[in-house]
Parts: C-alpha cells; structure tokens; sequence
C-alpha cells in the first residue's frame, strides 16, 4: 500500500507538473499564432507538444519541452508498467491506509457492488456524488468478448474507474459483441457516471433493469444518478424498489438515508443511517451525528 | 538607385507616402476580429509536409495504442484535475468509428467523424506530390478564408465540451 501511495504521488507531482508545462506552452501558442490555434492546442495536447518542440529555439524553451517530454514518457510508463492508477486515487489510499471514513463513504451492496459517496456539507445539504457501483459477479462470458469485459474490469480500481473512458470503450465493445447483458449495461453505466454523463448513465442503467427487472445493483446505481442530477424523489423510488429486492443491503439504506436527508427528513435518514449501521456500515450514522444530524 | 531605393521604402511603410491615412482599415477593431476568425489553421498545417507527418503519425499512434488498449498519450488537464477537456474521448470515439459502431461513437464524442475526416485528409496530404499539395492547400485555405468553417468548429466543439461538463447533453 505505502508503495502504491508512493508512485501514486510521484504520478501526482509528474501530473501537475506536466499540466504546468502545459499551460507554459499553451500561452506562448495563444500569443504566437491567435486564438484558433490556441483552442486547437487547448483540446489537442499533441499539437501544444508538437508546436512546442517546433518553436522551442525561437522562443527559447528547449529545457521547458526537454523536461516535459521526459515527465510524459515516465508518466505513459507508470501507468500501465507500474500499475499506478492516476493522481485521483492518492484519497482512496490515504483513506484505506488511515481508516477516516469521515469524508468519504464506502457502501457495499449485498450484491457485491461497490459504490463510493462522496459527502461535503453544504448548510443543510450534503452534496453526494456516488461515483461508482460495480457489479463484479458478472455472468459467465463468452470466450471472444471476455477479453473486453476483462480488460473492463481491471480498469476498475476501488470505487471507481481509473479511466472511465477507456472502460466505456471496452464496456462497448463488450455489448456490440453479444455480450448485452444486464451486467454489462450497468457497468458502461458506472463509466458514464464517472464522466460525470449522468444522463447517458441513467440511460443504460434503465436498459439494464429492463434486461433483467429483478437486478437491484442497478436500481441502486440509477439511484445514484438521479440523486447526482438532484432528482430525489426518483432517486427514492430506485433506491425502495433496490430494497424491495434485495432487502439486506446496507449500500441502498445508506443512499437512501442521504435522500432523505436532501429532503430534510431527518427521523427517516437517521433509521437509516441506523439500518445500514446494523448491516455493517457505520459511516453514515457516523458521520451524521458527528454533524448533529442523528442523536 | 536612389529612386529605387524610395521606391521600395514606400511600398514597404505606408507612412512614407504623402496624404496617405496612417490609420489602415486592419487598425479597426472590426476587420481584427474577422481577420483572425477567417485566419486559416488548416491549411498552414497542410502546407506543411513535415508536420502533417510527425501529427499524423501521433495521430495514428494515439489510435492505435486506445484500439488495442494500451496507455496512449495522457490528457494533462483530466489527469490532473480529473476535469475532461474538450478533446477527452476523442480518441476512443474514433476508435468506435473505425470499427462501424457510429451511435456510440457520436454519444462518446460528437466531433469525432470530422476529426477523423481532417485526420484522413492529413494521411492523403502526405502522399501527394509538392505541386498538388499546394494546390490542395490553397484551396483549404480559401475555404477557411470565406466560410471561417474552421473557427466555427473550433467554437462548436468548445460550447459542446461546456454542455457536457455541465451534463446539459
């Protein structure tokens, strides 16, 4: 773990780094050739990298593009040689390593899926972006799309994919190949709900639950989304029918009790924050009378 | 040679010329925006063998290590702030494309079939000869002067990344 931390910090520093040179580049292109450019350089940052090393003698930053190249090589090596996810997971491994549940929170869905909440308190209101839920038991795969669905899943590290992009691409590739299961749905669900694509998640979490209407791990996750999109009521509704199914699951009382609480019914988000705390997970209760929430 | 050499000054600086306005029509704040909206960006890069070469081959590259799943080049901004840029997804959108699977790849990213277009016409530069490759490049850049179709889709793709962030589409 403490060596996980530590490349992942290293990745962090080389990140941020390159993201300054970057932008170093990116000023010198919008000065040098106008605003076009500097937009095609701003979403194409090979074409920043390519003009850097054209120009870099003219506008004297040979050491400046020296540099960045070699922090993007090492960056493009640690990634899938090392096995460093990215920068964004230093939290996740400073929260297994100090066991501080404070900030986020970890539901574990009877059905193996593991959703992630993040919570902020905002006046009465705690803003939650449940990032992820993915169900690992997975049906059996065909033997030519499993590579996808595979490669999928080891993108997956934690509560969420290290790059939700890519997921989307396999996950896809996965369901043009036959493989259109419930599972597979949910899961390209997860990657749009990682990108933030709240209502493309919702989308596929609905073909999911149409494909099979008796899959809880998916009510739960459109769940999610509709709470990410601030639709509670629907997000209600997913979240009784994910324990009308599968009554045993503290990842579901947990996102419900959050519901509730965007509703200001405290007495119902505090049961529970209480029930999830009896099946195992006590971070909201924890956390809620931490914040005098739940007494 | 005197005469000549007058000559030469004058065409060259406007201000040497007797009742000439020192003030030309580019000063205007106007013809300053739609010169620089009808700029060519394309053609520039068409003109130019070598760079089409080395962004074509990043370009193919790019593609080939997302088709096969490996690492590709890293987009600084998303890796970094874990905020997606206007070109995140373009790769993996493209790589949808080339194996006929259109709706997903426009739900991934909308802009990728020009992009993949301009890529195409970037590989086919390559192989013309330098007489049809300046021809070819002229009439990019007038297509760009008149129609200012590249900054408008500079434009587009920018309002497009904001709807996405802010999840409108």
């Amino acid at each position: 773990m403490i060596m996980a931390m530590g490349m992942g910090i290293a990745l962090v520093i080389i990140n941020i780094l390159c993201l300054v040179f970057f932008f170093i580049v990116l000023v010198k292109l919008f000065k040098n050739e106008g605003a076009l450019k500097g937009i095609l350089g701003f979403f194409c940052s090979i074409y920043t990298f390519i003009w850097g090393w054209m120009k870099h003698k003219q506008l004297g930053m040979t050491k400046i593009m020296a540099t960045w190249s070699i922090l993007t090589v090492v960056g493009m090596v640690m990634v899938p040689v090392m096995g460093v996810s990215t920068a964004l997971m230093i939290p996740q491994y400073l929260q297994e390593m100090t066991g501080n549940g404070s900030i986020k929170l970890t539901n574990l869905e009877s059905s193996q899926q593991s959703p992630k909440i993040n919570w902020t308190k905002k006046n009465k209101k705690v803003k939650s972006a449940p990032e992820s839920g993915l169900k690992k038991s997975t049906p059996p795969l065909p033997e030519q799309n499993a590579d996808w669905s595979q490669k999928a899943l080891a993108l997956w590290q934690g509560s969420k994919y290290t790059d939700p992009n890519k997921a989307l691409n396999y996950w896809s590739r996965a369901i043009s190949s036959n493989q259109n299961t419930a599972a597979a749905y949910s899961n390209r669900g997860l990657a749009y709900q990682d990108l933030k694509q709240y209502q493309k998640a919702v989308a596929d979490y609905s073909q999911a639950i149409k494909l099979d209407p008796a899959y809880a791990a998916a009510y739960n996750n459109r769940g999610n989304s509709y709470y990410a999109l601030n639709e509670y009521q629907l997000a209600l509704n997913d979240f009784n029918q994910s324990l009308k199914l599968k009554p045993q699951n503290a990842n579901a009382y947990l996102n419900r009790g959050l519901v509730f609480y965007q509703m200001a019914k405290d007495a119902e988000a505090c049961n529970d924050f209480q029930k999830s705390c009896d099946q195992g997970d006590c971070d909201g209760i924890k956390w809620a009378m931490k914040n005098g929430i739940c007494k | 040679m005197q005469v000549l050499i007058t000559k030469i000054a004058e065409s060259h600086h406007p201000a040497y010329g007797q009742g000439r306005k020192t003030k030309t029509s580019a000063d205007t704040i106007k013809f300053r925006l739609s010169n620089r909206f009808f700029r060519p960006v394309l053609a520039p890069l068409i003109g130019n063998r070598w760079l089409i070469c080395i962004l074509a081959f990043f370009g193919v590259a790019q593609l080939w290590l997302v088709y096969t799943g490996l690492t590709g080049w890293q987009c600084p901004i998303y890796q970094t702030l874990g905020i997606t840029c206007p070109g995140c997804g373009m790769t993996t959108a493209m790589a949808m494309l080339l194996q006929g699977h259109w709706h997903l790849a426009l739900q991934t990213h909308a802009f990728a079939p020009v992009i993949l277009i301009v890529l195409m016409f970037m590989l086919v530069a390559i192989v013309l000869p330098a007489s049809f490759l300046r021809k070819f490049s002229r009439s990019v850049e007038r297509l760009e002067q008149k129609s200012g179709i590249t900054a408008i889709l500079l434009l587009s793709m920018v309002i497009y990344w904001l709807l996405r962030i802010f999840d409108f589409i």
